[in-house]
């Protein structure tokens, strides 16, 4: 197989859709070629999305009891028996094996789980995280030059909002909470340490005099830094993706205060919404 | 930030779905119990779709977790999150499930082809307590919908009901290099939909 087959059957292998002898081609392909496993590992992370294009259903009734009696060793279903082979990831080891930027993140949330209180809400970031792997590997494979990672990442944390919202061991979610003035407001801050880029998604809040704005504010021992403006719908629902001036993990607060245009360097208001990190 | 100390709402903190199978690890039911309260909703909704049958699906639904239950000790979060793990088992279970039923001729063909449309009505059910999840599957479904149907059904009737390309250029009638075209321009397709900054504006 050459590159360019590779590629043309990319779409079909990672949705499981090739022949097994030309499945087995391509893992062979993939082993060897850096660059193909990049295309198909970045295909997959759409693969992984496609799960939740089921129709929801609800939940049978007393489903978690039979959960519960199966593993302590009672009832046994028709798999227990059957020859159904144990399942495997769907995606070939050859791409998900490299995977760097997973493994850092995987020892950092070890170490996030020691305080209780800050136990972040998993949010499965399934593009975000694999897209970011995919920058390492290829800047890695590659060698593509140092700046232009830091203008991919940036590009991936301005455009891929949506992504965020998908994907997530490298990112993860805290909530603010509205305050009176605000007190149906529902924010989220989004924050994710791999491409070091934040997002803001806020709704519910109320609405803007004409020449104001939200302004977020991220908290750094004390000092309150400017990080985005933006505007809200009729809905009171607006996004903002976070300027920082430092690591994500260096801050330990957010607020959201309404503002003037263009906002300021100062907070001029009471929050609207606040959380700590 | 981690070491500040702050505690304002902790209520609001949940431990992370790796925590959770590193105690389910541990024989701790209790984490078994919550990763099951977040995802047997999609668990449970991706083997409906697949196998089209309550009872299959409850069955595929309580082996996925039997499975997290006995393989959590081997689970390897460096390799990938658990949701994608659990939602590859429940689908390598649904394909499994579904050879076989094709094999065996007394029930030789239980499935109906879906139409490719996806159904509105679904969308008011919230199962799923995890918000988290419930907007994801918002987002994709409305990617989804940006695909043309052609693309939307190869894609499906691949990953749902684990046809090859040459199975379904078979079952919709079209040359297989039509069929092999429109999954390929499906998951471009879909892909650049996810990507989409449009589609963010939307999020609610
Ligand atoms: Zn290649």
């Amino acid at each position: 197989m050459t590159h360019g087959d590779v590629r043309d059957l990319i779409a079909p292998y990672v949705v499981g859709a090739l022949e097994a002898p030309e499945s087995v081609e391509m893992e062979e392909h993939l082993e060897g070629c850096g660059f193909c496993a990049n295309l198909a590992r970045e295909a997959l992370e759409v693969v992984h999305c496609l799960p939740y294009v089921a129709p929801q259903r609800p939940l049978p009734g007393g489903a978690l009891e039979r959960l519960l009696t199966s593993i302590s060793g009672g009832a046994s279903g028709i798999y227990r028996t059957s020859t159904i082979a144990e399942a495997t990831a769907l995606a070939p080891a050859a791409i998900e094996a490299r995977a760097p930027a997973t493994e850092r993140k995987g020892r950092r949330w070890q170490t996030w789980f020691r305080s209780p209180s800050l136990f972040p809400v998993a949010a499965g970031f399934i593009l975000v995280a694999g897209m970011a792997a995919w920058n390492v590997s290829l800047e890695r494979e590659l060698g593509s030059e140092r700046r232009e990672m830091d203008v991919m990442r940036g590009r991936l944390g301005q455009q891929s909002h949506l992504l965020l919202m998908v994907t997530s061991t490298a990112s993860m979610a805290r909530p603010l909470q509205g305050t009176a003035l605000a007190p149906s407001a529902q924010v989220r801050l989004i924050m994710d340490g791999e491409s070091n880029s934040a997002m803001l998604f806020a709704s519910h809040l109320p609405p803007l005099g004409s020449n104001q704005v939200y302004e977020v504010w991220l908290g750094r021992q004390g000092v309150r830094v400017p990080a985005g403006t933006f505007q809200v719908d009729q809905q009171g629902d607006g996004e903002c993706s976070l300027q920082l001036d430092g690591s994500i993990h260096s801050y330990d607060s957010a607020w959201i205060t309404a503002e003037p245009a263009r906002g300021g360097p100062m907070p001029n208001s009471p929050g609207i919404a606040r959380g700590a990190l | 930030m981690e070491q500040s100390g702050r505690t304002a709402s902790p209520q609001r903190f949940q431990p992370l779905d790796e925590e959770l199978v590193r105690l389910v690890a541990g024989g701790d039911s209790d984490a078994l119990a919550e990763l099951f309260r977040r995802y047997a909703g999609a668990v449970y909704s991706l083997a409906y779709r697949m196998l089209n049958d309550r009872e299959g699906a409850e069955e595929l639904l309580n082996e996925a977790f039997v499975r997290v239950w006995r393989q959590a000790p081997s689970f390897d979060a460096r390799r990938g999150k658990f949701s994608t793990w659990l939602m590859s088992v429940a689908r390598n279970l649904g394909i499994d499930e579904l050879r076989s039923r094709r094999a065996r001729p007394q029930r030789a063909d239980p499935l109906t082809p879906q139409d490719a449309e996806l159904d509105p009505a679904d969308e008011r059910v919230d199962v799923e307590a995890d918000v988290w999840n419930s907007e994801r599957r918002r987002l994709i479904r409305e990617a989804m919908r940006g695909l043309p149907a052609a693309q939307r059904e190869a894609l499906e009737l691949a990953y749902f009901e684990g046809l090859t390309q040459s199975e379904i250029a078979t079952r919709l009638g079209d040359p297989l290099g039509t069929t092999k075209t429109r999954i390929r321009l499906g998951l471009q397709k879909l892909r650049d939909l996810l990507l989409s900054g449009e589609l963010g504006a939307e999020i609610s």
